[in-house]
């Protein structure tokens, strides 16, 4: 991609270069820090808003309160549940579905849309769309069913929360790994796939060493963009169980959440937020070099 | 003249994909049928496939909530938040992608990194502006 | 290696029939080239032989026995495509040996092999290469080798030279030609190019809409062009065409003559269709003499020298444009007068629907 300049010629027009991408380093190192440097300070201070007697430097007591709390840690590993349970549902049924959706069959065009459609239903909809007309154990849908076939309907989201708010999310952002692998799929050269059946590939060894390495770049893409957004899943643990019962479905961004605008203690959730800044970042470089080592590729 | 055994993979693909479609769609296909269910209907055991349609529960939501305030709000933050990112991200990757430098790679990776941070790891009381949701600007300096 | 016969093999898409009925004995250790325009079938034809594509009608024997139904790595087949379809995430080796991985084959059976063949063809270097680092000529010997490798009873070509330069193509034919001679394989190979046709096979089959217009040895098809399509298609610079009437019929030929032109005696049957008047002339840019004597008159339009012959643009008073072939030295120049004379005996005459009329003599060359 590097044109073939000059090197006088190069140099001067770095200097252009920098005016342009200024605004948004810029603009986007204010939002960043400027809010990072606030939730540091108050970290590090006893404020809490209920009790406003309460003041001054605390110190790393936040930290130690936050790190020592059982439900820190609890949420935590929900988080890492909840990321790798929907990654593995949405790429691996992905993958699936994206080969399905490349075979010919009748009206394969509408079933298709049908598929994606649940990508463009807003988070808080979805989940309501779950909890009440689907799971609901007396007025839901699988209910109805399940006592049509003699079973005794479950409270999904009582007794199986974080399973259950899994499958919520799974089942938004399945289609959005079916439309970006599906579209991997189809650009892979069908000359290929021939040289291979003539070589003696039967389906299943097509797919095993032909489609899924065509497939490994798109597979990247969709886990980054997916762990990316999974971190940060709020909408449908607020609206379906509010985290409950007890902590068994937070997630880290929802224990903050709790902790700063139910217990009114911005202290204790700046220092949640400072944590999962930190753990951002390095699950961050993780990802960020395995998809450098894509790029270059 | 299409052999009959080529015939009957066809087919079970065709009833796979449509039966996972199908599966996948009915939340939202049952949503929009429970619309236009009256409330007794809505909520009736076990519930029905057939019944008489109405409107009242869309003249409910309009009559009940300012519905278009909200509406007007999702729509503004969403346009405003996307052309600042785009004001913001297009001539960034003009200059990643056609002037790259030794810091190009890195500072595209940091500005992902950004994006995931979760939304209340953020907490600023003051600032409640759109512009909160900065989009990844690394899909359009794709080479 | 083995013989292939097609009986009649039909194919139809969308209710439409685009390969008309076609039938081809190739014998054993043969090289058949499938030529003609784009659009003719040629590629079709060869991928319902290699099984990629469904035969709608008629039958394909390998080696007597009917193969239609068998899945492609069962025929015992090996194709080498145009763009070469080779795996980019595996190196060489791996691309080569994959075939024989799927087939069973244990491990050192299969190194013999792929290193055996690699040598063959200059690839031992480059064996641990994946296929984005090498260049084009050298993926094309890669397919080659992928398909060597599988020892297969017929080997497919798909238009292998099409995306290589020129001095590349050339070579290539050469490589291409003494690779068929050592393996001793029978080849099916599938071009547009009229040139690697002549160049590399035991016999052509020109195609045209779904239909074999002749099938023969290159020097056939040259020389006794069996209708006006073929005649136009092989040979390059192509054949000229002047409309004639004919004057009278004798043992010897046809006389022939232009509009107020003179007479020619082409050595030819008439026939049932030669006493109708009119007729199609064909001449080979070779064939037209300047002589200064000569009946017919025109001028240079263009030259075009190729150093080791000239070619001469002429037309005629009639506005029929010539194409002259004459030796490098040749003093050409435009708008200047020429006199030509073309020679008889070389002529080929076609009657109103384009079938040519049987020469009197064949070609010593053309079996």
């Amino acid at each position: 991609m590097e044109a073939a300049l000059t090197p006088p010629d190069r140099v001067t027009r770095k200097k252009g270069a920098g005016i342009f991408l200024s605004p948004a380093v810029i603009i986007l190192l204010i939002w960043s820090l400027i809010p990072l440097v606030l939730t540091l300070w108050y970290s590090f201070q006893n404020y809490n808003l209920v009790d406003p007697t309460l003041k001054g430097f605390a110190g790393v007591s936040n930290y130690v309160y936050l790190l020592t709390d059982p439900d820190f840690l609890y949420s935590l590993l929900n988080t890492v549940l909840l990321v790798l349970g929907v990654l593995v549902v949405s790429v691996g049924g992905g993958v699936l579905l994206a080969v399905l959706y490349d075979q010919e069959f009748w009206g394969r065009g509408i079933a298709r849309v049908l598929v994606i459609s649940p990508f463009f239903v807003m988070p808080t909809v979805s989940a309501l769309l779950w909890k009440n007309l689907m799971l609901h154990p007396i007025y839901g849908v699988y209910s109805a069913f399940m006592r049509a076939v003699g079973l005794q309907p479950i409270d999904w989201l009582a007794q199986y929360p974080m399973q259950t708010v899994m499958m919520i999310v799974a089942w938004e952002w399945l289609p959005f790994a079916v439309l970006i692998l599906l579209t991997a799929v189809q650009s892979l050269d069908h000359e290929q796939k021939e040289a291979a059946r003539m070589d003696g590939a039967g389906p299943i060894a097509r797919f095993r060493y032909i489609i899924l390495p065509h497939l490994s770049r798109a597979i990247t893409v969709v886990v980054m963009i997916e762990t990316i957004y999974l971190l940060t899943v709020f909408a449908e643990i607020s609206v379906t169980t509010s985290g409950g019962p007890g902590v068994a479905s937070t997630n880290l961004a929802f224990l903050i959440f709790s902790r700063a605008l139910q217990q009114f203690d911005i202290g204790g959730a700046s220092a949640g937020g400072v944590v999962a800044i930190v753990i951002a970042n390095i699950i961050a470089a993780f990802l960020v070099r395995a998809v450098a080592r894509n790029l270059e590729a | 003249m299409a052999s009959k055994k080529n015939r009957l993979p066809k087919i079970a693909i065709g009833f796979v994909g449509w039966a996972v479609a199908l599966w996948i769609f009915f939340p939202l296909f049952w949503m929009v049928l429970t619309g236009f269910k009256s409330e007794m209907d809505a909520i009736s055991t076990p519930p029905h496939l057939i019944f008489h349609p109405t409107l009242q529960s869309y003249h409910d939501v309009f009559a009940q909530e300012n519905y278009w305030h909200f509406t007007f709000n999702t729509v503004f933050m969403s346009v405003l938040a996307t052309g600042c990112a785009l004001l913001l991200g297009v001539p960034a990757a003009y200059s990643m992608a056609f002037y790259p430098g030794k810091r190009t790679r890195g500072t595209l990776l940091w500005m992902l990194s950004t994006r995931m941070l979760p939304l209340s790891g953020c907490l600023c009381r003051s600032i409640s502006s759109p512009n909160r949701r900065i989009f990844s600007i690394r899909l359009s300096v794709w080479p | 290696m083995a013989k292939v016969e097609l009986r009649d093999i039909r194919k139809t898409y969308n209710a439409e029939e685009i390969i008309k009925g076609v039938s081809l004995d190739i014998e054993n250790e043969e090289f058949v080239v499938f030529v003609g325009p784009s659009g003719c079938g040629k590629s079709t034809l060869l991928r319902m032989i290699a099984g990629l594509e469904e035969i709608s009608g008629g039958d394909l024997m390998i080696d007597g026995a009917r193969v239609n139904d068998l899945e492609p790595a069962k025929r015992g087949l090996a194709m080498v495509f145009q763009s070469y379809a080779l795996y980019p995430h595996m190196n060489v080796y791996r691309n080569m040996e994959f075939g024989l991985k799927l087939a069973g084959m244990p491990e050192a059976e299969r190194r013999q092999k792929i290193t055996d063949v690699a040598r063959t063809l200059q690839l031992d270097a480059y064996l641990k290469h994946k296929p984005g680092q090498l260049s084009g000529g050298q993926r094309q010997r890669v397919a080659i080798g992928r398909a060597i490798v599988r020892n297969p009873k017929v080997f497919l070509f798909d238009e292998p030279l099409s995306n290589l330069d020129a001095a590349l193509r050339g070579q290539m034919r050469v490589e291409l030609a003494t690779l068929h001679r050592r393996l001793k394989a029978t080849t099916i190979y599938v071009t547009h190019d009229q040139v690697e046709a002549m160049t590399m096979a035991d016999k052509i089959v020109v195609l045209q809409k779904g239909v074999v217009e002749q099938v023969g040895s290159p020097l056939e098809l040259y020389h006794h062009p069996r209708n006006l399509f073929v005649a136009r298609f092989i040979g390059s610079p192509p054949m000229n065409f002047l409309p004639v009437t004919t004057r009278s019929i004798d043992p010897e030929g046809v006389t022939v003559a232009r509009d107020r032109g003179e007479s020619l005696l082409v050595p030819v049957l008439p026939g049932e269709t030669a006493s109708a008047e009119a007729l199609t002339l064909g001449v080979r840019p070779e064939h037209i003499v300047i002589d200064p004597e000569g009946d017919v008159h025109g001028t240079i339009r263009m030259v075009e020298r190729l150093g080791a012959l000239t070619l001469l643009h002429v037309t005629l008073a009639d506005d029929t444009l010539l194409i002259v072939q004459t030796d490098g030295d040749h003093g050409g120049e435009i708008d200047r007068p020429i006199r030509l004379r073309l020679q008889a005996d070389n002529c080929h005459l076609f009657d109103a629907r384009g079938i040519a009329l049987t020469k009197l003599t064949r070609h010593r060359l053309a079996r």
